[in-house]
Formats: structure tokens, C-alpha cells, sequence
């Protein structure tokens, strides 16, 4: 097979074609959440400021968050820390705790079979999709029971 | 003394070039041009190709330090053993997928690809037309 007749093909050119596209997709991507996360930090930093200005606490409501992205609203991977009734909370990427609540229609998946609330327990690793509610919790569409990883760096 | 020398040089025979040798001449001189354009480019190419080949394991460990650390596998192994919850509630895990997408370094990754894939084919290229020459 002549490498240089591959090199040179069409399909290996809408190979590049497709690279690069992909390139350009998660480079615009991730310029425009550098660009959001730099506001939120602003809008957030300014409502801190707004707050501690109007007698709020010397730290702010929020504490110091310098240094750490924002966290994600749409998904927790992690372990479980606590189980509180119908709501767990998650050791997530970077320490970061989370609230996962489980509602009547989370599905809850084990390895092989579908799994009730109480199945589950501490120190197990779950995967939830979700969306956020107002109080700042995930609301649970999904979790999957996943098995532990010894190399994961949470 | 004129005349003696100008039937002396009658006798011989007048040797034209051959037909179309300036052209050949012309020819010869640009091919060597570009010759050593292409060797030139060959370097610099080459270089590229080495450059993208070496960077590719560093950002190789990159990404995969950043995937692991932002879960987005476990997330998108969900489509898999999910898949029909996925299909149900597609926007939220569109979401967390780009919650957790190291988009940066991914692109960086890829970039490193279409430098190698490039260089390859242009290294490719000109080494044909250098070999074709010689």
C-alpha cells in the first residue's frame, strides 16, 4: 500500500478537514466558558464585595473560592460521603461536595440491575446526571453505580 | 591575409546547437530551483514532524490527566450503559458532558495531531519530488 497515495487522498484530507474542525469547535468552546467563568467570578466577586459592604461577614457569604473553577450544576462523579433520607452527598472532583436529591423518578442503576435508595451506601462511587435546583443541590435523573477506582484522583 | 584566413575557415564546417538546448538549459535551471526549494521546506518540515511527534505524549498525559480528573468518561460511558435513560434526559447529560469536556486541552491534543498528520503529508510529498529528480 503507497503511504503517499494515502497521504494524499481525498479522504485523508476530510480526515484533516474533520480534525480541524473539531479543533476550532472545542477551541471556541472553551474560550467562550474561560470567557464565562471570568464573569461569573466578576458578577460573583462583585456581589460578595455588595455584601460585605452592607455588613455581611468579613470573608463574604461565600467564603474564599479563589483558585477553583466553578463548579458543575449538570452531573457529580464521585463517592458517597453521607446519606441523609433521599439525599446523598458526593465527594466530587477537587474535594468538592455536593447534594445530590433523589427524587420519585430517579433511576438508579446498578451493575446489572435497577437498584432502590436504601441499596445504596458510603463510600460507594456513583455517577448522577441531573439538573440543579434553586437551593444549589443536583436533582437526580440518573445514577449509576460504578465500580471503585483505585487511581481516580477526586 | 584576410581573404587566406577567410577561406581557410570556409572549409569548416559551422556546428550549430541543437534544436530547443536553450529551453533545456532554462528548464535544467528552474528544476534545481526548485529542487532546492523543496529541500529547503524539507528541513523545516521535517522539524514539524518531529516537533508534533515529541509533543504528542506529553499532551497525550495531559488529556488523559484531565479526563480522569473531570469524570468525563464516566459520564460518557453512561450512553453506553444507559443508553436509553441518556436518550430520555439527552439535554442533561449533554450538559454534564460539557460540564466536564477539558475542551482546551483536547483542541491542544488535536492540534498536535493535525501538525503531525500534516508535516507527514507535505514530508511525504517533497521526498517523492526529491526522489523523483534524482
Amino acid at each position: 500500500m503507497d503511504i503517499n497515495k494515502i497521504l494524499q487522498s481525498k479522504k485523508f484530507k476530510i480526515t484533516m478537514g474533520i480534525i480541524g474542525g473539531l479543533i476550532v469547535l472545542l477551541l471556541a468552546f472553551g474560550i467562550g466558558a474561560f470567557v464565562g467563568l471570568r464573569r461569573a467570578n466578576f458578577s460573583f466577586r462583585w456581589a460578595e464585595n455588595y455584601h460585605r459592604n452592607f455588613g455581611g461577614p468579613r470573608n463574604g457569604f461565600f467564603g474564599e473560592i479563589n483558585g477553583r473553577d466553578f463548579i458543575d450544576a449538570h452531573g457529580v462523579f464521585g463517592q458517597i460521603i453521607k446519606i441523609d433520607g433521599s439525599t446523598l452527598i458526593i465527594n466530587g472532583r477537587d474535594n468538592t461536595e455536593k447534594i445530590v436529591v433523589i427524587k420519585d423518578k430517579t433511576i438508579i442503576n446498578g451493575f446489572q440491575n435497577n437498584l432502590k435508595p436504601a441499596d445504596l451506601k458510603v463510600n460507594d462511587y456513583i455517577v448522577v446526571i441531573g439538573d440543579p435546583n434553586n437551593t444549589g443541590q443536583i436533582e437526580a435523573r440518573l445514577i449509576r453505580l460504578m465500580p471503585a477506582i483505585p487511581m481516580m484522583k477526586i | 591575409m584576410r581573404k587566406e584566413y577567410e577561406k581557410i575557415f570556409s572549409r569548416f564546417t559551422t556546428i550549430e546547437p541543437p534544436a530547443g538546448l536553450l529551453d533545456k538549459i532554462i528548464e535544467r535551471i528552474r528544476r534545481e530551483k526548485h529542487l532546492l526549494a523543496v529541500k529547503r521546506r524539507l528541513v523545516f518540515i521535517s522539524l514539524g514532524t518531529i516537533v508534533s511527534l515529541t509533543a504528542f505524549i506529553p499532551v497525550f498525559k495531559l488529556v488523559q490527566a484531565d479526563i480522569n480528573q473531570s469524570g468525563f468518561l464516566q459520564f460518557l460511558s453512561l450512553a453506553f450503559s444507559d443508553f436509553g435513560v441518556v436518550i430520555n434526559y439527552w439535554q442533561t447529560f449533554i450538559m454534564s458532558l460539557l460540564e466536564t469536556i477539558p475542551a482546551i486541552t483536547l483542541a491542544m491534543f488535536f492540534s498536535v495531531i493535525l501538525v503531525f498528520l500534516w508535516s507527514l503529508k507535505l514530508l511525504a510529498r517533497d521526498i517523492k519530488i526529491v526522489y523523483g529528480y534524482q
